[in-house]
């Protein structure tokens, strides 16, 4: 989905590349994407000077919240994958079914963190308690923050999908929409064994 | 002559199709209104960093951890320099105002009835002006007697500069996504600025968005001498205010092409 999509024009033999949404949606996520990198390249650095503290505070996470959170993330984006697709097809019923099947797994992976950060803050563990919870804290808290802003774009491509007429302006949008959502899943692809795995 | 000019005008912007009609003189009146407004943008960055850097020396900022004897002695140390920086930069944030005008004018042109994000955009401005000004009206507090009163006091004084440089990105969020959906959400007859820009204001206004974790630590990547609580928000900022800067430039002197035609016709 994220790859260019290659369709066959109409009349001609030639390939036609289409990018989802437009370029300038491309500026938002790779600037956002820059902005993550230089978040996990000032962990990476902190956690050199304090290897030790980092690996022993990793293992009190609790991974299975970890892994729960990547599949639902991971089925949401194939939920958005599946929606577009359908919509693009014409097919607005399924596409609207899909796409409440990807709020339902975005909910899931709120309603997990919350629980996560609840048990943390149970045992007395702060963003203050050392270097290593300040980051995950502050980096999980900075991507549940994207993840909110995406189920409210969700919520827009879902009315969008909803309309009687589905514009390609509309059609537009959910690709923009879809590729943010991919955007916050693939940063958690990536925050998630720097958080819980490196060692 | 010139009741006859706004007259001429009243009657050019009541049709979408505007401004060929209007005068010559006063259009070009216009073009360069809008540039100068518009190079008060790139010179406010100028004699910021002029400012806040060389004579100041206030990059990177002082680490939050610092005694307050610590601070104190560099208030002391560089006295003169940090009051001629401190100056430099009073005036050039005032400069934000023009700048924020020409780009509002604009983004009215598009929303002509309801100038719902045009009045965002110069409430924001106004906001941001008085921000910036009162932080460098601390910092001037902070560098008037430094030898005479106690260091907590100097230092308290430079905090509350860095709180007011720093933890107020919300109104600035604000302008970026005022100007992101105007851009984005232009539907009129008008030009307004290629849609990437759009893109491009609603990312820096989420990179402004971690300064505000400044409150909640003194140490590491979120405080305010950090990458995150400091070095990511400013980037975000004066990159935003240069690339606007430079495409509404364009912008403007993409209006005069036409303009210039007529004139000769």
């Amino acid at each position: 989905m994220l790859a260019r999509m290659n369709r066959p024009s109409p009349g001609s033999g030639r390939i036609e590349l289409h990018l989802p949404g437009e370029v300038g949606i491309w500026v938002f996520v790779l600037g956002d994407m820059a902005i993550f990198a230089l978040f996990f390249a000032a962990y990476m650095v902190d956690r050199s000077v304090a290897v030790e503290l980092y690996n022993a505070s990793q293992q009190a996470l609790n991974r299975t919240f970890g892994v729960i959170n990547t599949l639902l993330l991971l089925t949401s984006s194939l939920f958005v994958v599946s929606g577009v697709s359908a919509l693009r097809a014409g097919r607005a019923r399924v596409a609207q079914r899909l796409l409440l099947g990807a709020m339902l797994c975005g909910l899931g992976f709120a309603v997990a963190k919350v629980v996560e950060y609840g048990e943390k803050l149970g045992q007395d563990i702060t963003p203050y308690t050392n270097g290593f919870y300040m980051y995950y804290f502050m980096l999980t808290g900075i991507h549940f923050l994207h993840l909110t802003i995406g189920m409210g774009v969700l919520v827009l491509m879902f009315r969008a999908a909803r309309q009687r007429q589905v514009t390609d302006e509309g059609l537009a949008f959910v690709e923009c929409g879809a590729t943010y959502w991919h955007m916050v899943d693939l940063l958690w692809i990536v925050l998630f064994p720097l958080l819980y795995f490196v060692r | 002559m010139s009741a006859v000019i706004s007259k001429k005008l009243d009657g050019a912007s009541e049709h979408s199709g505007c401004c060929a009609a209007a005068a010559p003189e006063y259009q070009e009146s216009m073009r360069r209104r809008q540039l100068l407004c518009n190079w008060s943008g790139p010179f406010f960055v100028v004699f910021f960093f002029i400012g806040l850097v060389l004579f100041m020396g206030f990059v990177p900022p002082q680490s939050p951890l610092a005694s307050s004897q610590q601070i104190a002695d560099i208030y002391l140390a560089d006295l003169t320099s940090i009051r001629i920086g401190i100056v430099l930069c009073s005036y050039s944030v005032a400069l934000m105002a023009t700048w924020g005008a020409a780009l509002a004018a604009r983004t009215l042109r598009t929303e002509r009835e309801f100038p719902v994000y045009t009045y965002t955009q110069i409430a924001c401005v106004g906001v941001g002006v008085m921000v910036a000004v009162f932080c460098f009206l601390t910092w001037a507090v902070a560098a008037f007697r430094p030898d005479d009163v106690h260091p907590d006091i100097t230092r308290m004084l430079n905090d509350v500069g860095w709180f007011l440089f720093l933890f107020d990105v919300a109104p600035f969020m604000v302008w970026m996504v005022a100007v992101g959906l105007a851009i984005l959400g232009n539907r009129s007859s008008h030009r307004l600025m290629p849609r990437w820009v759009g893109y491009f204001s609603l990312w820096c206004a989420v990179g402004e968005a971690p300064a505000v974790l400044i409150l909640f630590f003194k140490d590491g990547a979120f405080a305010f001498n950090g990458l995150v609580g400091f070095w990511l928000p400013l980037v975000a900022f004066f990159l935003w205010i240069m690339v606007l800067s430079v495409v509404l430039h364009q912008e403007i002197q993409r209006d005069a092409v036409p303009q210039a035609m007529a004139g000769r016709d």
